[in-house]
């Protein structure tokens, strides 16, 4: 399957503020995070890729086009913009129907999709109120609706979870699963790590316009070898457990708590070491009642990351 | 592993509409987002309507008592009903220059007032963003504007001076209007035509600059104040310099488009300095406006 994105030593600078900075990466098919804290690049990152800017060096190719002012790929394209971009004095409905029409549907065609669309993101009963009269939620509900309501093939959100409930953010990222299930690809970005780690493996992290990592958190986590991983291992004796994993060469540090029958260790190879404490745990006993690595998140990864 | 599900994803099998009038959705959505707002339609409205029915009454008045005067003059009547009916005409071709040169301040209030949020709003909400994303150009986002706001400066000017130009040919005697000052109509539509325009480019470069709508109010009505006071001020020095205000230049214009001796004596500059002046005021704010529309993504 070809490329969703590619970009190639892609930069992006406005006056003396590096916006974005020679960023060279490809994006495959299916959902993908774009990750990063705020000012990290993301959104002049999707903006070039919609083609809202052009870059000041460097290439990107969106579905293998070249995307600024392509009409032709635009019909291919959803965006959500984080800004709020909504007219107050229009209703959803009016305002996705609108957005539509300019896409060259006509009338019928673009009152059914526009009230599919907002049918998609939960807000059929109140897409006929103006949206100033709406929620922050509800306005980014109508943003969603208004970049899936043309059916893309690619759909680029930035930060679409900003201002919704935890109910609102778990339906949205339910929606955007479904679409990617349904071969849809998706591109979102947020600075909140966990939501997107529910949603998808595949992620791209910006840092101060650069690229700092790009595959599974898994992969990425993999690669970062001067950050020893921490195993935590619940046993009924923690004080022995902990004199039998010192002698071992990959072991870099253990840490006791007696009282919360605990041992936390920091292993330079985590593959091996949890090979060993299997075969370790089945000969000798120890109690082990648990076992989980607790910096193997994409949270700890960022973390070390930008460190 | 992707899978299919055309319940949730439908691929659109038609066919879109070619790109030619993509702008006219733009104009039609600032139209109706304008228009849901009563009391701006109202308190700018009133007096252009007020005015238009007054003048229509006016006109058809006179139309009506010509034809009396002719009924009731018998043969003396008769002959001199054509130097009659050529002199009531010229009255009502008077009256229509009257209310086009009146009803143009309106038309300044009104495009501000719809004008002025057009570019800032969409910058400030970041509107442009889902605009330019879809297969719409800048010309197309720029000519949907435009015609939103030349829209509302036509209804205070254009449309008063034609729907009085229409009454004028209905009820004159053998449509001696339209055959006799007929080219009025055409002048009423170049001349209001010229005022929407400068006005609306004008407006519109302002609000390309500001970054909210009330910011691009003062900024318009600012310059239209300056540049009256500057070029009043500088007619101190020479009259010529007169030529410098926009709305000086307009008086002028109207004489020369309707063939009109004004007695106001102060307008000492040529036609073509006028044109020249409205014509790069127009230019130059056209040219801004293109700059920060190209920039627009840039500078929000």
């Amino acid at each position: 399957m070809t490329d969703v994105l590619v970009a190639r030593e892609l930069g992006r600078y406005y006056g003396q503020v590096v916006g974005l900075n020679e960023v060279s990466l490809t994006i495959g098919p299916g959902v993908t995070g774009l990750l990063g804290p705020n000012g990290a690049g993301k959104s002049t990152f999707l903006k070039l890729i919609v083609g809202e800017i052009q870059p000041t060096r460097g290439e990107v190719a969106v579905l293998g086009e070249r995307p600024f002012a392509n009409q032709r790929l635009f019909r291919r394209l959803g965006f959500c913009p984080q800004q709020d971009a909504v007219y107050e004095t229009m209703t959803g409905f009016e305002f996705v129907a609108f957005l539509l029409r300019l896409h060259g549907y006509g009338r019928a065609e673009s009152r059914e999709r526009a009230e599919r669309a907002l049918g998609r993101v939960r807000m059929t009963e109140s897409m006929h109120r103006r949206t100033g009269g709406y929620s922050k939620g509800m306005r980014q509900r109508v943003r969603i609706a208004q970049a899936i309501a043309h059916d893309p093939e690619l759909i680029v959100l930035d930060e679409p979870l900003n201002g919704l409930d935890p109910l609102g953010r778990r339906e949205i990222l339910d929606l955007m699963r479904e679409l990617g299930d349904a071969g849809v690809h998706v591109l979102i970005s947020s600075h909140v790590l966990h939501e997107v780690q529910d949603l998808t493996e595949e992620i791209v992290l910006l840092h101060r316009g650069r690229l700092l990592a790009q595959g599974t958190v898994p992969e990425v986590r993999r690669l970062l070898t001067s950050f020893p991983r921490k195993v935590e291992i619940e046993a009924l004796d923690p004080r022995r457990l902990a004199g039998a994993l010192v002698p071992w060469e990959d072991v870099r540090a253990v840490r006791i708590d007696q009282d919360a029958g605990r041992v936390t260790v920091e292993t330079a190879d985590a593959d091996r070491f949890h090979r060993r404490l299997t075969a370790l745990a089945a000969r000798d006993g120890f109690g082990v009642r648990s076992l989980e690595s607790v910096d193997a998140g994409l949270e700890a990864v960022f973390d070390y990351l930008v460190e | 592993m992707a899978r299919t599900n055309t319940e949730l994803y439908r691929r659109y099998e038609g066919e879109l509409r070619p790109n030619a009038l993509r702008f006219l959705p733009l104009f039609l959505a600032g139209v109706r987002t304008a228009t849901k707002k009563k009391i701006p339609l109202l308190v700018l409205y009133a007096v252009p309507t007020i005015a238009t029915i007054v003048y229509s009454f006016v006109v058809y008045a006179k139309y009506a008592a010509e034809d009396m005067a002719v009924s009731i003059g018998g043969i003396e009547g008769m002959m001199s009903m054509f130097a009659q009916r050529a002199m009531v005409n010229l009255e009502v071709k008077g009256q229509i220059v009257e209310l086009n040169h009146v009803m143009r301040l309106f038309s300044l209030l009104a495009v501000t007032w719809f004008g002025s949020g057009l570019f800032a709003e969409d910058r400030r909400l970041g509107a442009h963003l889902l605009y330019f994303s879809r297969p719409i150009t800048r010309l197309d986002y720029f000519l949907g504007k435009f015609l939103t706001v030349s829209f509302f400066g036509a209804l205070s000017v254009m449309v008063p001076g034609l729907v009085v130009c229409l009454i004028a040919s209905w009820t004159s005697p053998d449509w001696s209007f339209l055959k006799e000052e007929g080219d009025t109509i055409l002048r009423t539509i170049l001349y209001s035509g010229i005022w929407i325009t400068l006005t609306s480019s004008i407006v519109l470069c302002v609000s390309s600059l500001a970054s909210r709508k009330t910011f691009a109010l003062v900024g318009a009505f600012g310059f239209f104040v300056l540049n009256f006071g500057l070029g009043g001020v500088l007619s101190l020095v020479d009259r010529r310099y007169l030529a410098i205000s926009v709305m000086m230049d307009m008086r002028k214009l109207r004489n020369w488009i309707f063939e009109i001796d004004d007695d106001w004596r102060d307008l000492v500059f040529s036609e073509a300095v006028a044109v020249s002046v409205i014509g790069g005021v127009i230019m130059v704010c056209l040219l801004i406006i293109a700059a920060r529309l190209r920039k627009l993504e840039v500078v929000a």
